[in-house]
């Protein structure tokens, strides 16, 4: 945007000019954790999702947060009930 | 002047389809919200509440089902209904829904299992591993499903956590099962069981199995049933090796370590042998002239990377038959559409944002229409994972409100909805009810030393209650 804002020229250039060729895409069934990984290692805030050479979505790297935080949350949530059901006995 | 939605007078009244954890996870964020006046009525096509945690979760892992706990203090809150053996669909419409409350929760999670899609599949003795395990723990609507355990060697496709609770099932001896609430006519089939040899499947490698340590481990530790794994299938290959060591991913690296100790260990003589094959997945299920199933043919395959970094399985041109008389699959699974809620057919879920059930055609939030849990975002994560997923929609649910997007109910009041199931549903069961049921089949179990004894059918259920 600064650029545009002193270069006339700028908006004379296509998008093609611009944009990332060499794109590292996901595919539908890619395992999460390695995603992660490859996502934060490489600093790619959002990873297309293609599907039989077909666009079919986007993860952002927030979605990735979120979805471990969630995970994580449910499995500290399941296993706090386990240790309630070894303190409590299993009788009501 | 008519009072706002959502105060003491008029307050916000939401039905909830599905009574499994997430419609319990749903109804307890939408209760526990001190600003709203909430009503809430949750329907369940069966008489039981608690979805999976009472006929999923396998019957020798009664600690997990401790999560009931919590869902009857949910259910013991002002403004709780709970609408047992009503279905959707069928007793009661959307369009009634409609009439009677402000917003609608879908939480019917993913019923059906993804095919193998291979020739023989539906050759007699090949069966979803879920019938398996609705059978066993009492499901109404499978109680009386036939699997030939005459058979001696069985396979289990797929390493997720049901094909290992079937596993772990058919290799428990009839006196470890005995102690649980597994259903009294499973107890008796597993006994006459001559099932000697279990084959677990995996069509990746060791470390990506998605069976958890504290799982694997309590495979080594069956008192009747010996374990084996090839030495070189547990083995980690290049991709994996590398990868587990960029991640440094302990769990990982403790898993294979627990199953090259398998691979290792010597065979004891025990009545039962559980073989875990990896890198390798069926593609063909042989009959004999009966149309039973007499063989699988499988494929090994090698790993290979995406361009992520995720490792896929490829098959490779080498083939082999191991001879099983009884086939479970367990390769996924997937929601069944519900009659006029949009639904994304290539996903298996309902289709929606954060929550929010969308149009198809404009791709828009429908007005008063939600959903959570596995019909939601797929089958993934354990019990307690869909509770942020439910608050995640029931914030959806309250800014719907605070927008004045909601249904418009003729009739939004708690006895017009009662009103209602009576009449369509004579022999609902209520929560009261429920805990009448439950009080009897625990009553029951301690006379013999279990958790309980379920009751199976709705018939049973009913005759219980004294109706």
């Amino acid at each position: 945007v600064r650029e545009a804002a002193h270069n006339d020229r700028f908006f004379a250039r296509t998008v093609a000019d611009l944009m990332t060729r060499d794109v590292i895409t996901g595919q539908p069934y890619d395992d999460l954790l390695t995603v992660a990984h490859t996502m934060t290692e490489r600093r790619i805030r959002h990873l297309p999702v293609v599907d039989k050479d077909r666009l079919v979505g986007m993860v952002s790297i927030g979605d990735v947060v979120k979805a471990q935080r969630d995970h994580y949350q449910g499995e500290v949530d399941t296993l706090q009930t386990q240790l309630l059901a070894d303190e409590g006995g299993l009788t009501h | 002047l008519t009072p706002q939605t959502g105060t003491p007078a008029r307050p916000l009244r939401v039905a909830i389809i599905g009574a499994g954890p997430t419609g319990f996870y749903v109804a307890d964020h939408l209760l526990r919200n001190p600003g709203v006046a909430v009503e809430v009525d949750l329907f369940d096509r069966l008489p039981t509440p608690y979805g999976l945690v009472r006929l999923g979760v396998a019957p020798d892992h009664q600690k997990i089902k401790f999560v009931t706990h919590a869902f009857d203090k949910v259910a013991a809150s002002p403004g709780f209904r709970f609408f047992g053996g009503v279905d959707f669909g069928k007793h009661v419409t959307l369009a009634d829904l409609k009439a009677h409350y402000h917003q609608i929760v879908y939480c019917t999670g993913a019923q059906t299992d993804r095919r193998m899609g291979i020739p023989g599949e539906d050759l007699a003795g090949s069966h979803p591993a879920t019938e398996f395990v609705a059978w066993y723990n009492g499901h109404p609507d499978y109680r009386d499903c036939v699997f030939d355990l005459s058979q001696e060697s069985v396979a289990v496709v797929g390493v997720g956590n049901v094909a290992v609770d079937v596993v772990r099932i058919l290799c428990r001896t009839p006196e470890e099962l005995a102690t649980t609430d597994i259903a009294d006519y499973a107890l008796d089939a597993l006994r006459k069981s001559r099932v000697k040899e279990v084959y677990l499947l995996g069509r990746r490698g060791p470390a990506q199995a998605a069976f958890t340590n504290p799982e694997i481990r309590e495979l080594g530790e069956l008192p009747d049933a010996d374990i084996t794994a090839d030495p070189a299938e547990v083995e980690l290959d290049p991709l994996s090796r590398a990868a587990v060591e960029r991640s440094q991913d302990r769990p990982t690296l403790k898993k294979v370590e627990i199953l090259r100790e398998y691979a290792r260990r010597p065979v004891s003589g025990k009545s039962k042998r559980l073989v875990l094959r990896f890198l390798v997945s069926p593609v063909e299920l042989i009959g004999d002239d009966a149309g039973r199933v007499a063989a699988m043919r499988l494929v090994r395959n090698e790993l290979s990377a995406t361009s992520t970094g995720a490792l896929q399985p490829r098959a490779t041109d080498r083939f082999e038959e191991i001879p099983v008389g009884l086939v479970f699959r367990s390769v996924g699974y997937r929601g069944v559409p519900l009659s006029g809620v949009p639904f994304n057919e290539s996903w298996g879920v309902i289709l929606n944002d954060k929550g929010r059930v969308l149009d198809p055609g404009t791709k828009q939030p429908l007005v008063g229409e939600y959903t959570a849990g596995w019909i939601k975002r797929g089958p993934t994560g354990v019990i307690g994972t869909n509770k942020p997923d439910a608050a995640e929609t029931v914030e959806c649910m309250f800014e719907g409100l605070a927008g004045g997007a909601v249904l418009e109910p003729a009739h939004p009041e708690a006895a017009a909805a009662d009103a209602l199931v009576r009449q369509r549903q004579p022999s609902f069961v209520s929560y009261a009810d429920w805990l009448k049921l439950d009080a009897i089949e625990v009553a029951q179990g301690r006379a013999q030393g279990r958790p309980r004894v379920k009751l199976t059918s709705v018939e049973e259920m009913l005759a219980a209650l004294g109706r």
